[in-house]
């Protein structure tokens, strides 16, 4: 197992190098020139031509473009992510002061998305082709087909400005968390839904739990230890890499809603041009990206003992 | 003493618009202390007959005809009724080994739950039990705590067996239990069952495509085809005089008898054929097969057979 996981690190090393390779080279051929983007971003529109020479020289970007990466790779290495091209802000201690807003929301968002598709995944498999597992169905279907935005937008018209119940915006409390939450949480339970009860259906099917019924156990036995604990096999596998669809919708969401995480942090730098940081925010998603898979498939591991012994 | 009566069953699968007859007036007992052998060609609908009997078919299917087990009716039990002769009263062990036990549960856990909900008892009393039920079967309890990917296939026709067997049922009914097995495997797990259910005067239903493994094992022998039974008899006399063309031909396809294969495809259960269903394969056809369909007579003491060929005993001269 411990062989397993070294070899999965490693993996996540060759990803997340490969991630900020392509990232690097998009971002240099994206229209305009970066040097005066920074320098209107810090000096305002009226320019002379001196002070943008003066930033492309300052901030390395006359130099070919392997060069600048392999110099901004060096530091990377050394934990060092720069600095923000226009506040002079440490880019890793900005991206730690904001992640914790995004990694509640994602939680947050995880456990309602949980909360909802597990049990209605599980009725709809055992009551297949009832009005219930219909209206279950249809339901997620909708989830589904709803974009992120236009689903916060309602929220938002609904809870906060005709009823005025919570606030439309804003980070700090438990109250600021209830819609984006919602909003990104449902969006991600429709899918869950529907994949949990494909699982379920799929896993009692199956011959041994036929024997489970033969041996005469009860149904809650049947369905809770018998066929739960396979059907749970891919939704693991989808739930983690659902996590990269949390933090790319959390970009929408945090959008939306002024949450101040990573996804906004990152639209604001992409605004602002500000290559450090964006550099920053990518490769920080990444990692945490891979290393969500990688938790997710040692959970599967153990969950599986077939994959668990082979893996000794 | 008869212990099961199965009385004109008939088991019609919907399958998408299409009815499938999986079986078709079936009339068969199980007597006390016997080892009743069903054998027939793949997809003849043994299975089916096996699942009918514990109650666990799909829900697309329309089922007839009783199944008498202590006076009372099986097929009209309630959910709850059944789960108290399923593995207690009637035991089972279902086809194919390797799909058939959990992946994700030990194997002895397959084995003590089955303790723990149907006698109450604590854990350590259950995984007490279950090594015993280990033990008997063949098995070193020491693996109880392994899963079903790390045991070969004659090991995990132990484990069903140890299921099957587990509490102890009156009726065994094992599907297939020697199939993929090689020869000495095959003749140590044959040997095992036989041990085990006559030691306990079980009766058992052997369910088996495998003539050599039902003539080693089986009282006597049912034969199926396309979804009905077509002779019953005690198992030395349908060795020795088959008395139904079909189980003829079937002898006479044992490797031992010369390999001759039945000429002709089984009918789909979909168009079962009119009149007697192997006609169009039968060498003995007369024109009333094409049109009427054989009731199955006793032609002798304890040998039933479905086929114009014969007529009653009291017919006779
Ligand atoms: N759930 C089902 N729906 C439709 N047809 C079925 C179903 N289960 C079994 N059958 C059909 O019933 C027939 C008998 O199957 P089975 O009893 O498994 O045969 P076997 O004699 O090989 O054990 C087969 O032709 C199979 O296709
Ligand atoms: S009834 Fe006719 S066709 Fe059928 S087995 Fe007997 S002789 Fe052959
Ligand atoms: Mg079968």
């Amino acid at each position: 197992m411990l062989k397993y996981i070294l070899k999965r690190l490693l993996l996540v090393f060759v990803v997340v190098l490969g991630v900020t390779v392509v990232t690097f080279s998009a971002m240099q051929s994206a229209p305009g020139d970066p040097a005066e983007m920074i320098a209107v971003a810090r000096y305002g529109e009226d320019l002379t031509q001196e002070e943008i020479e003066w930033v492309r020289v300052t901030e390395g970007l006359d130099a070919p473009v392997y060069i600048q990466y392999l110099g901004w790779l060096e530091h990377v290495l050394r934990l060092d992510l720069g600095k923000s091209l226009i506040t002079y802000e440490d880019v890793l201690e900005e991206i730690l002061t904001r992640f914790p807003a995004t990694l509640v929301l994602t939680i947050s968002s995880l456990i309602l998305s949980l909360l909802i598709a597990l049990p209605i995944g599980i009725i709809s498999a055992v009551r297949k082709n009832t009005i219930v597992d219909n209206a279950c169905m249809t339901g997620a279907l909708l989830g589904v087909s709803m974009p992120n935005f236009w689903l916060g937008l309602l929220l938002i018209w609904l809870f906060a400005l005709s009823l005025g119940l919570l606030p439309s915006f804003g980070y700090g409390s438990i109250k600021h968390l209830i819609l984006p939450t919602i909003t990104l949480g449902t969006s991600m339970a429709a899918i869950t839904t529907r994949l949990t009860r494909s699982s379920m259906l799929d896993v009692l099917n199956q011959d041994y739990i036929v024997t489970a019924k033969a041996k005469g156990l009860d149904e809650k036995t049947i369905l809770l230890k018998h066929a739960l604990k396979n059907a749970m096999l891919p939704v693991i596998t989808f739930v983690g890499l659902q996590l990269g669809f949390l933090l790319g919708g959390a970009v929408i969401v945090e959008t939306i809603f002024a949450w101040p995480g990573i996804g906004r942090l990152l639209v604001d730098s992409i605004y602002a041009r500000d290559f450090a940081l964006i550099q920053g925010c990518v490769l920080f998603i990444a990692v945490i990206f891979a290393l969500a898979n990688l938790a997710v498939d040692i959970l599967y591991a153990y969950l599986d003992p077939r994959i668990r012994y082979e893996k000794k | 003493m008869t212990l099961l009566k199965i009385e004109d069953l008939g088991v019609y699968f919907n399958a998408r618009g299409r009815i499938v007859k999986a079986n078709n007036g079936v009339d068969l007992e199980i007597e006390e202390n016997e080892i009743l052998g069903l054998i027939g060609e793949t997809g003849c609908g043994k299975s089916i007959l096996g699942r009918a009997i514990i109650g666990l078919l799909s829900e697309n299917v329309e089922i007839k005809g009783k199944i008498i087990y202590r006076r009372e009716n099986l097929l009209t039990l309630s959910e709850d009724k059944m789960r108290q002769i399923r593995g207690k009263e009637i035991g089972m062990m279902l086809q194919n080994p390797s799909t058939s036990l959990n992946p994700v549960l030990t194997v002895g856990e397959q084995i003590a739950e089955v303790y723990r909900y149907h006698e109450g008892i604590g854990k350590e009393e259950a995984r007490k039990k279950a090594a015993e039920t280990f033990k008997l079967v063949g098995i070193d309890p020491e693996r109880m705590d392994e899963y079903p990917h790390q045991f070969s296939g004659g090991m995990k026709q132990r484990v069903m067996i140890a299921i099957g067997l587990a509490l102890n049922p009156r009726i065994l009914i094992a599907d297939e239990p020697t199939t993929g097995l090689d020869y000495s495997m095959k003749k140590k797990i044959v040997d095992l069952m036989s041990e085990l259910v006559r030691s306990r005067n079980m009766s058992m239903l052997l369910i088996t495509h495998d003539l050599e493994v039902a003539k080693r094992m089986c009282d006597r022998i049912a034969v199926m085809y396309a979804s009905e039974l077509l002779e019953i008899a005690p198992v030395e006399k349908i060795l020795s005089e088959p008395k139904h063309p079909y189980t003829q031909d079937l002898l006479d396809s044992l490797p031992r008898r010369g390999l001759k294969p039945i000429p002709g495809a089984s009918p789909s259960l979909t168009s079962l054929p009119a009149g007697c269903r192997f006609h169009p394969r039968c060498r003995y056809k007369s024109d009333e097969c094409s049109e009427k369909h054989p009731e199955m007579i006793e032609i002798e003491a304890k040998n039933h057979v479905r086929c114009f060929l014969y007529k009653n005993d009291e017919n006779k001269g």
